[in-house]
């Protein structure tokens, strides 16, 4: 809200620039978002908390500066000319609980033109566009007091009855801007006898304006509820500065006074003549008292402020006070419709008192139990590794591009496809929520590819989001994984290695989950779609499958619109809570064995289809306690090789508990391994 | 013993011109060996008169120790060249990048958010998770928001459904953990939020920390002192903090936090839009309604509870302009951190 400084100067005598006028509301809870100086003015731009109702119009700000400087309010003098006793119109309420109060006045024998210079430029150093005299009172005296009026062509009123109450049923309305609306059968209307005449605290009709030709009028000033004008407002999409005020609440005991205030301005300007004024304010304005404890203000703040200090402090508010034994009762004024319990007096006395002024102190340290879960140290374990590995950690927004589904092959009875759609998102190519991160890194890969860089090896820690019921107020399952893309453009290395990227890729996988001590871990060829059927792999713990790994599928890459050079792009993603809740989370010492090991390898000749994975598991069914270790350390396939066939390189190390093993002993268990290994491997010794 | 000399002179001019060590080696053999020359001289000592053997021995002897010597020497000395020669020639570029994986790093949110975690850990608060994905309930209603409240302005909300939102704010965490555990309570929520907003200062994606903090005598004072020690060790012990009143439905008495413009030391700029000021937190004593929507006895209970965006400190932190560049995830940028 934009205010005149000069204009709050006439409520109130205050000694101050508008920059120390700024930095004191600052303080106090209107937070200054500028000064500008404009001619001899000075506008103030308060970013106003949607709390302060009270505080939008040049008297709610004056007040405001009076509680906080303990100057006096003046309020503009003026005194209504003789009036007709006359009322030519009859006001009802239908509906008490959406509008408490409804006052109004005739006026007649009135010249509409354009309002003075002053006026004008009053509304204009608000940001208000001038229109005539009569629309211009009216916003005037909404900008001063606060409350929005609303002036009718009487002559458009036929039926001499005002009537306040909603339709319903549906009926459409044509609003002074031209628009013509649907109304619903709950929203609040004004009505001449039975013709809508105006969208009650909202917007006026088009039929019943005020124009040029208009000689008498008919003002309303009203108090209607809150949130029926929210919702009303909304439901139309129409904010106005009338549906705005209304929204954060008005004083229901300054209709009148700006009722008056309007019709006095209206007759100075247009020499008309006021009628009688119409209240109907059906259930008597009941202020609300608040019991406010001396000793919980102290104890809420921190502060020990003796009792009169904090029954003056309330009082600056302009609230009546009364004394009670250890409490005061507190009337609260009748524009201050945010205080309803005694907290909201005592940010009043903290407010005023100045939160500057209350000291700091620590609190007595309760040393809680630590649930700083390990999760989220282990999480930022995993996180260092990926750096310390090469990978950098990307951050993506949880939305996704449901196209990006049908793009991965992703099929309909996969559990990614129970996605969580947004219902108002920005983009369409943001309306759904990632039930995987791969899309995100795939545009992560696009984004920096299409950028010059050839080396893309990034990470990303986050939640998916998968739909398990079809309930409405059934939360989606967030689960926590680890997504990563790398692409190898090896002609861009200096040190060639030769080895498949996905091992690479696979090798930062495993020490991912050595880190963790995962355990019941196995391979197998990958079941994705969106991957190279022969160089990708699925990851299962405790059979349950728990992530993928593997080089993307050629001809996924082909559309993603960037000439890749044949360089392949691998990708993994694992289920990180999967993952934590089977593996062990501190160490146990194990006993090892005091005597020297020895290592004996075996070079087996084996099926090409045979994996590592098959043969590991066929030594471990052989079972000796010497055996302490047994792992692959090589494989081949190729020249020297007959077709078919792939060597593989193992390494077996031997070792006793009790004593150093002789050759012969070692030799004789090891004989045994291997044969067991050829016999169920169907494989051979290779020189 | 002529011979002897003749041998000596021989031996030492060939030492003298043997250029490898295995060239050495056959020196030694062919005069210290078995057959050697000095060898078959020491057995024909038999041949000479009784009376001269001694004398023959002895210089025999001493020539044999002679060669000995020299044989180490000579040794030491081409072994020596040797090695240079061999280190020489595999002397490799000791400046060529060395082998290791292109360095990666920590997205800059992801470790400010870890910053801010941990120096509240070490203050004492525990660290809470709630859903992103979140009932209106949790995000609006039991935090004073009702529908058809003005404050719903204050987040553009992305809804799932009538109920379901993404949750505009980390504050729902406060009343699940109310719900679900008495007080003493000292706990941060740290995680993602969500709102239907996309311009230059705005990302519809970004990360808040909140905080609670709920006992039987807890005030204004405490979260001042808190919030306080708080932004100095984020910001260092100088910085200048100040708390003004806002509002905030579920906090009363709100407090918004400031602190000294870290870039122009409060003499006004560009970033703080000549105020001197930085606004950083929001903050407040929990209003008695959330304690009656969580359960808690509001006459017996009080506590404060802030929240703060990380995206803001970040850039702070790292005088980072634009908010869109955290969500580009360009490699250009993400490597800087």
């Amino acid at each position: 809200m934009i205010i005149s400084y000069n204009w709050v100067e006439e409520f109130i005598d205050i000694d101050l620039s508008a920059k120390q006028v700024a930095e004191l509301l600052t303080m106090s809870g209107l937070e200054v978002d500028s000064v500008e100086k404009k001619g001899k003015d000075h506008i103030i731009d308060i970013d106003l908390t949607p709390n302060k109702g009270d505080c939008l119009s040049i008297l709610g700000v004056a007040r405001e500066l009076s509680a906080i400087s303990g100057k006096k309010l003046k309020m503009p003098g003026f005194k209504l000319p003789a009036q007709d006793k006359s009322a030519p119109v009859k006001i009802s309420i239908e509906d008490r609980e959406l509008c408490g109060r409804y006052a109004g006045r005739v006026i007649r024998g009135i010249k509409v033109k354009a309002s003075p210079k002053w006026m004008q430029k009053r509304l204009e150093s608000m940001g208000v566009r001038p229109i005539n005299n009569i629309v211009d009172v009216t916003n005037y005296v909404m900008l001063e007091y606060g409350q929005p009026l609303h002036a009718f062509d009487l002559d458009k009123l036929r039926s001499g009855h005002i009537r306040v109450a909603t339709p319903g049923k549906k009926i459409s309305f044509s609003t002074l801007d031209g628009v013509k609306r649907q109304i619903a059968p709950d929203m609040l209307m004004i009505w001449d006898g039975d013709v809508a005449v105006a969208v009650a605290g909202v917007m006026g009709g088009l039929e019943s304006e005020v124009s040029d030709d208009t000689t008498s009028i008919f003002l309303e000033s009203a108090c209607f509820n809150a949130s029926s004008v929210r919702r009303t407002a909304s439901g139309l999409g129409i904010k106005t500065e009338s549906s705005f005020r209304f929204e954060r609440g008005i004083d229901l005991l300054g209709v009148d006074k700006a009722l008056d205030r309007a019709s006095f301005l209206i007759s100075e300007l247009t020499g008309g003549q006021l009628c009688r004024s119409l209240d109907v304010f059906p259930d008597k304005h009941r202020a609300r008292n608040v019991k406010v404890s001396y000793q919980r203000v102290n104890d809420l703040l921190g502060l020990s402020l003796s009792r009169s200090r904090i029954k003056n402090l309330i009082s600056r508010t302009g609230a009546k006070v009364k004394e009670l034994a250890d409490s005061v009762r507190v009337e609260v004024p009748s524009y201050r419709n945010d205080i309803e319990g005694d907290v909201d007096i005592i940010e009043e006395v903290a407010r005023l008192y100045g939160y500057h002024n209350i000291p700091s102190h620590a609190p007595a340290l309760k040393v809680t139990a630590d649930h700083d879960g390990s999760s989220r140290k282990r999480i930022n374990h995993v996180k260092q590794l990926m750096c310390s590995r090469g990978y950098s950690e990307v951050i993506n927004y949880s939305f996704m591009n449901p196209d990006m589904l049908n793009a991965l092959n992703i099929s309909n009875d996969d559990e990614r496809r129970m996605t969580v759609s947004i219902l108002n998102p920005l983009r369409q190519e943001e309306s759904l929520l990632r039930s995987t991160l791969l899309p995100s890194l795939i545009e992560n890969l696009v984004h920096n590819y299409s950028r010059g860089e050839r080396v893309v090896k990034i990470f990303e820690v986050s939640r998916v989001f998968i739909k398990k019921s079809r309930k409405s107020d059934k939360l989606p399952d967030e689960g926590l994984r680890i997504g990563g893309l790398l692409i190898d453009d090896r002609s861009q290395q200096l040190w060639k290695s030769g080895v498949d990227p996905y091992y690479k890729v696979k090798g930062d996988m495993d020490s991912i989950l050595n880190l963790m001590s995962v355990e019941n871990m196995s391979w197998k060829r990958s079941v994705e779609p969106f991957l190279h059927g022969g160089r990708s792999a699925d990851l299962l713990i405790k059979g349950k499958k728990t992530g993928y790994i593997g080089v993307l599928s050629p001809g996924l890459v082909e559309g993603l619109g960037i000439k890749l050079h044949g360089a392949d792009v691998l990708v993994f993603e694992l289920d990180l809570e999967s993952v934590m809740s089977t593996s062990k989370s501190t160490a146990i010492f194990e006993k090892f064995s005091r005597f020297p090991f020895v290592r004996r390898d075996i070079s087996l000749l084996v099926d090409a289809a045979t994996t590592s994975q098959d043969i590991l598991e066929e030594m471990k069914g052989y079972r000796n306690d010497l055996i302490q270790d047994i792992e692959v350390f090589d494989r081949y396939s190729g020249k020297g090789i007959p077709e078919g066939k792939a060597s593989y390189g193992l390494g077996v190390t031997y070792r006793s508990f009790e004593r150093t093993l002789s050759e012969e002993e070692i030799d004789s268990i090891h004989d045994g391994l291997v044969e067991w290994l050829l016999e169920r491997t169907s494989g051979e010794i290779r020189a | 013993m002529d011979d002897l000399q003749t041998l000596k002179d021989e031996f030492l001019s060939r030492l003298a011109n043997a250029e490898r060590s295995s060239d050495i080696q056959e020196l030694r053999t062919e005069f210290l060996g078995k057959k050697g020359k000095l060898t078959d001289l020491l057995r024909s000592l038999g041949d000479l008169p009784a009376e001269d053997r001694p004398e023959a021995g002895k210089r025999i002897n001493e020539a044999k120790n002679l060669f000995e010597a020299r044989i180490k020497e000579a040794l030491s000395d081409i072994q020596s060249r040797e090695i240079k020669q061999k280190l020489t020639s595999e002397s490799i570029d000791i400046t060529l990048p060395g082998i290791s994986p292109e360095p990666g790093g920590r997205h800059p949110i992801s470790r400010i958010l870890d910053e801010v975690i941990e120096i509240f850990v070490s203050m004492g608060f525990g660290v809470e998770e709630g859903p992103e994905v979140e009932l209106d309930f949790y995000n609006f209603e039991a935090l004073n928001i009702p529908r058809d409240h003005p404050a719903r302005d204050m987040q553009d909300t992305f809804y799932i459904n009538d109920d379901m939102v993404l949750r505009t704010h980390t504050s729902p965490v406060q009343v699940r953990v109310m719900q679900e555990r008495k007080p003493p309570l000292q706990i941060i929520a740290p995680g993602k939020v969500y709102r239907c907003d996309a311009d230059v200062s705005h990302t519809p994606m970004f990360h808040q920390v909140e905080g609670l903090m709920v006992d039987t005598k807890i005030t204004f004072a405490n979260l001042k002192s808190v919030l306080e020690s708080f932004l100095h060790v984020m910001f260092g012990p100088d910085t200048p903090v100040r708390f003004r009143p806002s509002y905030f439905p579920f906090t009363e008495p709100s407090a918004e936090v400031d602190i000294g413009c870290i870039f122009c030391k409060g003499k006004g700029c560009r970033v703080c839009k000549s105020t001197g000021w930085l606004e950083i937190l929001g903050s407040g004593m929990v209003n008695p309604k959330v304690y009656e929507m969580s359960g808690y006895d509001p006459g017996k209970y009080t506590g404060f509870a802030f929240g703060m965006g990380i995206e803001r400190i970040t850039m702070l932190k790292y005088g980072i302009d634009d908010i869109r560049l955290f969500y580009e995830n360009d490699l250009r940028f993400l490597r800087q951190f």
